[in-house]
């Protein structure tokens, strides 16, 4: 090796032996010290080049890409550095640290890196590491690894109590349980994340009464638009307003002749009693809907604050039980749904129309004088005779959103039963009311259930059950 | 939940190279970080980093802020805005959740387009595409960075017009925070189902101006651009790696006339990787620049050989060290080299 070197050196630098020194040319190549000489060279030619492949190496391993998934605050965590998936093989040590006050541990035998992360942060871990060849007493080299530690989004979430010498101001949460006629109304109303996060008021609001001696029980239910100043004030007075309407429409209206519509609907004696019937929702309905409508633009214009400062849904049914059944009327205008469970929990009838657009914020308000004089007005009531009922609901889209997601759900049985197993506590909470527990504890149950974590779902959520 | 996709369109032309790139590398991850210490956002952004040069990619596919992992922007060579909206419009179209009885649609898109320089090709049926299906279902504000950016071509896009001049590391902080808060304010806003696209206020200093688009804006008048860019090739690693000079005018003592001499400073050379043949126009021809123009010379930033700055006679530029023979990384002629005289004329770079 070390001869044909010399041989070839000379030749590339264009040394011509001739003929005659042939034999002492020989000689030189064969001499050992000249060999040893070129043999160093050689030696140092490799070490040269195997000094270059190693920074080289070195290079390409340091500018190498490596992910490694984000972790999140909280939840249990697990990743490898799969050193032959890199091409790792000549990556002959490694270790990482300050990884433990992150609550993570670096396992250099498997290349995992696990634990439940303590808090979070965008690291840039220092993954040490030696290649084979290289120096074992220098330092090791360093490559930087970024990890995300996500924080745990619930912890980002700050519960102000809303300002009590505010204007309108009303209470963050409410529940109550309470006898409706011979059935039950359980009901709570909870300020959301999203008001909680700043100290600002809850939007939504309910009301109910059962009034005597109509036999006639008035639930309401109303959704405080969110961009609206004063909704707050709006929802209240929707609820409040259709209550005081029907207290004072009862007072007066023929409610023998009501009854016996009704009687003769369900005989099957009377004529057209389904047209008279539709007409008496309409005009009973429609013009509570109205008076409720004229209620806030009067307070607006006393307030002397623009109408749509007081934007709010409203969903409103009138209840009553008959000996062959109950006879159910609604009026809804919004995006808040009323549900009616059979006796067996076998159909769902969704009683209203949902006002929903499509981006956010395409919703109808009470407050929208056009609602009245729209063609689709006759579309907003509901009505329904039933021998007998499981569960009527009534509930905002804080509650719909993260249970039904989209309106064609309502009209699903499965959801509705994986809804009523949720509030019967098949949930990760698992907390449950129960459904059919007729007890003053409900009210804090179901206040208790209504807590339930749902990313991106917010609102205030209100949920009145009449079981 | 409905999602907030949020796109960010970025232009990675040659003249991005150094530090523009490195803080818009940054800024970005200071952006999702400052997002997800926000709990609306990090419930609601979805994020989408799409990057073009002359040619376009997804740097980043939509998906939400908490699986999101800081990218390493490439370089490339070229700014084809066309093929950046082109690129952007078809993820849109493909990401896009529209709300039906079925399913709970997206908040509408917002777009951030960054860029610092002049379409090198025809975007007009880019922009009419843009006009006829996207300017109502996405919101768009465009970034201008520093001066030499095309406002004539921008305000077809949008009204949102963002001048920022990109002076030093203090500004883009700035920058990205008013980005941040845009973006906040927007996930907010939705939350409460209001129009869910609201601008951060711009505070008083120059750093970041909305562009007036009710005064005429001025003629573009920069033919001369702010850099120049050449690219060039490690001989030792057979990489690429740029090299970029910036605009400076100064006196020329020659002949005692009062005049201004152009020429250009060297900024500094970049490596840069396989993606930048990936991301550039191979159609476009080079302009040229002379060399007697260029102040400085590099050292090679892939192998560290002194001279960054040697012409083959293929016309490429690659790096020399001490080595007797170099060798062409390029066309693979052998050579020698020796100080040339005068100047000499190379490519540039488009961006």
């Amino acid at each position: 090796m070390s001869k044909k070197y010399i041989r070839e050196l000379f030749a590339a630098k264009n040394i011509t032996i001739a003929g005659s020194k042939q034999h002492l040319f020989d000689a030189f190549v064969d001499d050992e010290q000249h060999q040893q000489i070129a043999r160093q060279i050689l030696e140092n030619q490799q070490r040269l080049m195997d000094i270059w492949q190693y920074k080289n190496r070195l290079a390409d391993i340091q500018q190498q890409p490596v992910t490694i998934p984000n972790a999140t605050v909280g939840k249990p965590y697990q990743a490898t550095l799969d050193f032959r998936q890199l091409n790792w093989s000549d990556v002959t040590w490694t270790a990482i640290e300050g990884l433990e006050e992150y609550g993570l541990q670096y396992d250099p035998a498997t290349g995992g890196i696990q634990g439940v992360p303590v808090k979070s942060g965008d690291i840039r871990l220092k993954l040490q590491f030696r290649l084979a060849g290289g120096d074992t007493s220098a330092a090791a080299h360093e490559k930087v690894l970024p990890l995300v530690i996500n924080p745990d989004p619930r912890s980002l979430w700050k519960s102000i109590p809303s300002d009590m010498a505010g204007p309108f101001w009303k209470a963050d949460d409410v529940a109550e349980f309470a006898p409706l006629g011979d059935r039950f109304v359980t009901v709570a109303s909870k300020r959301g994340r999203s008001h909680a996060n700043v100290g600002s008021f809850r939007d939504d609001d309910y009301a109910f009464r059962h009034l005597e001696p109509s036999g006639w029980s008035v639930l309401a239910v109303s959704d405080g638009a969110g961009s609206a100043r004063l909704s707050r004030e709006g929802s209240r007075l929707a609820c409040t307003g259709i209550i005081d309407y029907f207290e004072q429409f009862f007072k007066t209206a023929p409610t023998a002749d009501i009854d016996a519509l009704f009687g003769e609907h369900a005989a099957g004696t009377g004529t057209d009693t389904q047209k008279k019937i539709n007409r008496l929702v309409y005009d009973t309905l429609g013009k509570a809907a109205f008076a409720v409508h004229k209620k806030l633009e009067e307070f607006a214009a006393a307030q002397q604050v623009s109408i749509k400062d007081l934007h709010s849904t409203l969903i409103f049914v009138l209840l009553k039980k008959y000996a062959f059944g109950y006879v159910i009327m609604s009026f809804g205008v919004g995006d808040c749904p009323i549900g009616l469970l059979n006796k067996d929990c076998s159909a769902v009838t969704l009683m209203n129309r949902l006002d929903v657009g499509e981006f956010g914020g395409g919703t109808r308000f009470i407050t929208m004088p056009e609602i009245f004089t729209s063609d689709k007005f006759p579309t907003r009531f509901g009505f329904k005779l039933v021998p007998d009922f499981a569960y009527l609901m009534l509930m905002t889209d804080g509650i719909y959103d993260p249970k039904f997601v989209v309106e064609a759900n309502l009209e699903k049985l499965d959801t509705w039963k994986a809804f009523l197993a949720d509030l019967n506590g098949n949930n990760p909470e698992n907390v449950a009311l129960p459904l059919g527990a007729h007890s003053p504890e409900s009210a804090g149950r179901l206040s208790a259930w209504m807590d339930f974590w749902s990313p991106g779902n917010h609102d205030d959520r209100t949920l009145m059950i009449i079981s | 939940m409905r999602r907030l996709p949020i796109y960010f369109l970025i232009d990675v032309s040659e003249s991005m190279v150094g530090e523009p790139i490195q803080q818009v590398e940054e800024g970005l991850s200071q952006i999702i970080q400052a997002l997800k210490a926000d709990p609306y956002a990090i419930e609601t952004v979805w994020v989408s980093i799409i990057v073009f040069a002359g040619q376009a990619k997804t740097l980043v596919p939509l998906q939400e802020i908490i699986n999101f992992y800081p990218p390493r922007f490439p370089i490339g060579g070229g700014t084809s805005l066309s093929k950046g909206l082109g690129h952007l419009m078809y993820e849109l179209r493909k990401n896009q959740v529209k709300t039906t009885y079925e399913q709970k649609g997206d908040w509408k898109p917002i777009v951030f387009l960054f860029t610092d320089g002049v379409p090198t090709d025809d975007t007009r049926a880019a922009i009419a595409e843009w006009k006829q299906n996207w300017q109502r279902t996405a919101n768009m504000v465009a970034i201008s960075f520093g001066n030499e950016t095309d406002v004539h071509v921008l305000k077809e896009l949008t009204e949102n017009i963002i001048h920022f001049k990109n002076s030093n590391a203090a500004a883009y902080k700035q920058f990205f925070k008013w980005v941040t808060d845009s973006i906040k304010t927007s996930s907010e806003s939705v939350e409460k189902n209001a129009s869910g696209f609201e601008l951060a206020k711009i505070y008083g200093d120059d750093t970041l101006s909305k562009v007036d688009l009710t005064k005429p804006i001025p003629p573009q008048s920069y033919m001369d651009s702010n850099y120049a860019v050449l690219v060039g090739k490690c001989q030792n690693l057979n990489r690429n790696y740029l090299m970029k000079y910036r605009r400076s005018e100064e006196e020329a003592k020659i002949y005692g006339l009062d005049i201004n001499r152009l020429s250009y400073r060297l900024v500094g050379a970049f490596q840069v990787d396989q993606t930048y043949q990936e991301l550039s126009d191979e159609s476009a021809g080079p302009s040229r620049i002379n060399s007697d123009e260029l102040i400085g010379n590099p050292t090679c930033p892939c192998c560290g050989n002194q001279v960054a700055f040697a012409m083959c006679v293929c016309g490429q530029i690659h790096c020399i060290g001490e080595e007797h023979i170099s060798t062409c990384p390029w066309c693979g002629n052998k050579g020698t080299y020796g100080i040339g005289e005068g100047g000499f004329d190379v490519n540039r770079a488009q961006g």
